[in-house]
């Protein structure tokens, strides 16, 4: 589906207003039309106009911005050290905060007395998901598969729009097939003029910044597939922790 | 003999505000230069892009800020002074009473005042173009941002580096009107010297000597210090002028 895109205007629309501003400069305000009164103060009319445009736009850069999503506001260290924590459970499959995360997808799905698991990472990628198998004895010939991540998907210490890539996971002939999708995620940043930096970020807080900047919790999600009790899993994944084995 | 005593402050009071009101234009210039800049900065003024976990995430951040419009305002504030010393503007301030001093001293209250509402409008234009693009993208996040006193350390920062260059223009195009043959002897010497900097440097070293300064109290003392030095200079020089018949 198409959708109109405003943002491809803008450009259009500086562009435009540029030429207007270059007729009337060049034909003296555009003599034969506009008013005697316009042509003699053309400059002050386009100053006095300008200077009213720049006044509102920095009225609402303090008032429309939201300022507190800057990196190091974002990140405090509380939730820093907190996902890092989560990140290091994920690795050696010792994760229990599965309250923290919002289950993002679901799916439920037939099984007989054994369930394979075959899990795919994104094409040329690395990644692979890590799956936690817990038992629900209310499942009555089916499993439950749940894609789990935290709210908010943060990359290079931003928030971004974004929510997590939901893998593609299908079921057939007692096979769980995951795949891993990927996301390119584009970003608008804004920032303080190079020249300024020194003089207004200190340098502790510069490197607080840069510190964050190379944080993201994109390693944050797992899936959670609940099957009945009896039922076996058959897989090859290195990331694949069986939590009914600590539960006997 | 007149009987009428004119004291130098009036007659350079008097002369800038003429010069103000004289060239008006100059400030409608900046602002086509910064509209210009805007439409350029549009995509970003530089970018950083990676992919984390194996390749699953792309992501690419375009940075938004006023670095174009602030060269932008550079470049306008280092060609203007082209037009104080002109000849045909020279024969305009001769109709004035005034000599060499008086004149260079008007001059520099005009490119002063320049350079503060360069610096005003500069930041107020680079604030402009941020909000219109947090209002205008629905992706948008803030890596640094004003606070409100820190405007104030932005615009002093922006008037000394725009008079210090507005400074130097003025000196160079002094130096260009003194001799039709200077025309093309100061370009030549100039862009010699910048395509010879890998060999002496000299470029380099006056370029971080200002611009890696990150106290704003020693930023002013360097450029305080080379605008009077430039200022003392043109007035030597253009004492041992010829006077005009």
């Amino acid at each position: 589906m198409s959708t109109f895109n405003i943002m491809g205007l803008i450009p259009f629309v500086i562009f435009f207003a540029i030429l207007i501003l270059l007729i009337i400069g060049v034909t003296r305000g555009l003599s034969s039309i506009l008013p005697t009164s316009f042509i003699k103060h053309q400059n002050r009319i386009i100053l006095m106009g300008y200077s009213i445009v720049v006044i509102i736009g920095a009225l609402g850069y303090f008032l429309i911005i939201d300022r507190d999503s800057e990196v190091a506001y974002m990140m405090d260290e509380e939730r820093y050290e907190e996902i890092l924590e989560m990140d290091r459970a994920l690795l050696n499959g010792t994760f229990d905060q599965f309250e923290e995360l919002s289950v993002q997808e679901a799916w439920t799905f037939e099984v007989d007395d054994e369930i394979s698991i075959n899990n795919f990472d994104v094409e040329g990628g690395v990644w692979d998901t890590p799956i936690f198998i817990k038992e629900n004895d209310s499942l009555d010939g089916e499993v439950e598969v749940k894609f789990l991540t935290p709210e908010q998907l943060v990359i290079r210490g931003f928030v971004v729009d974004e929510e997590f890539p939901v893998p593609s996971i299908t079921s057939r002939s007692d096979t769980i097939r995951i795949v891993t999708t990927d996301l390119n995620v584009e970003m608008e940043l804004l920032t303080h003029e190079g020249v300024f930096n020194r003089f207004l970020v200190s340098e502790s807080r510069s490197e607080v910044m840069d510190d964050r900047m190379h944080f993201d919790n994109t390693s944050i999600q797992l899936l959670v597939i609940e099957i009945p009790s009896g039922v076996e899993v058959v897989s090859d994944s290195d990331r694949l922790f069986d939590h009914r084995q600590e539960a006997e | 003999m007149s009987l009428t005593e004119v004291k130098p402050y009036d007659v350079v009071k008097k002369q800038s505000r003429l010069k103000i009101n004289g060239f008006v234009r100059v400030f409608t210039s900046l602002v086509i230069a910064h509209l210009v800049a805007m439409v350029l900065s549009y995509n970003g003024t530089g970018s950083m892009g990676g992919s984390a976990n194996g390749g699953m995430f792309n992501y690419r951040f375009n940075l938004i800020s006023g670095d174009m419009i602030f060269i932008f305002t550079l470049i306008w504030a280092a060609v203007i002074p082209y037009g104080l010393v002109k000849d045909e503007q020279r024969d305009i301030d001769f109709t004035f009473v005034s000599n060499r001093l008086t004149n260079h001293l008007s001059n520099f209250v005009f490119l002063a005042l320049m350079s503060l509402f360069g610096a005003i409008m500069t930041l107020g234009t680079s604030l402009l173009f941020k909000t219109l693009v947090y209002l205008l993208n629905s992706n948008v996040s803030v890596h640094t941002s004003y606070a409100f006193f820190d405007i104030f350390i932005a615009i002093a920062v922006m008037f000394m580096y725009i008079l210090l260059l507005a400074s130097l223009g003025y000196a160079v195009s002094l130096m260009m009107n003194t001799h039709v043959i200077m025309k093309v002897v100061v370009p030549v010497t100039i862009f010699g010297l910048a395509f010879l900097d890998p060999v002496h440097g000299t470029f380099s070293s006056m370029f971080q000597f200002y611009v890696f300064e990150s106290s704003l109290i020693l930023l002013s003392i360097k450029v305080i210090f080379t605008v009077i030095a430039l200022f003392g200079v043109i007035l030597l020089v253009s004492n041992r002028w010829e006077v005009r018949a």
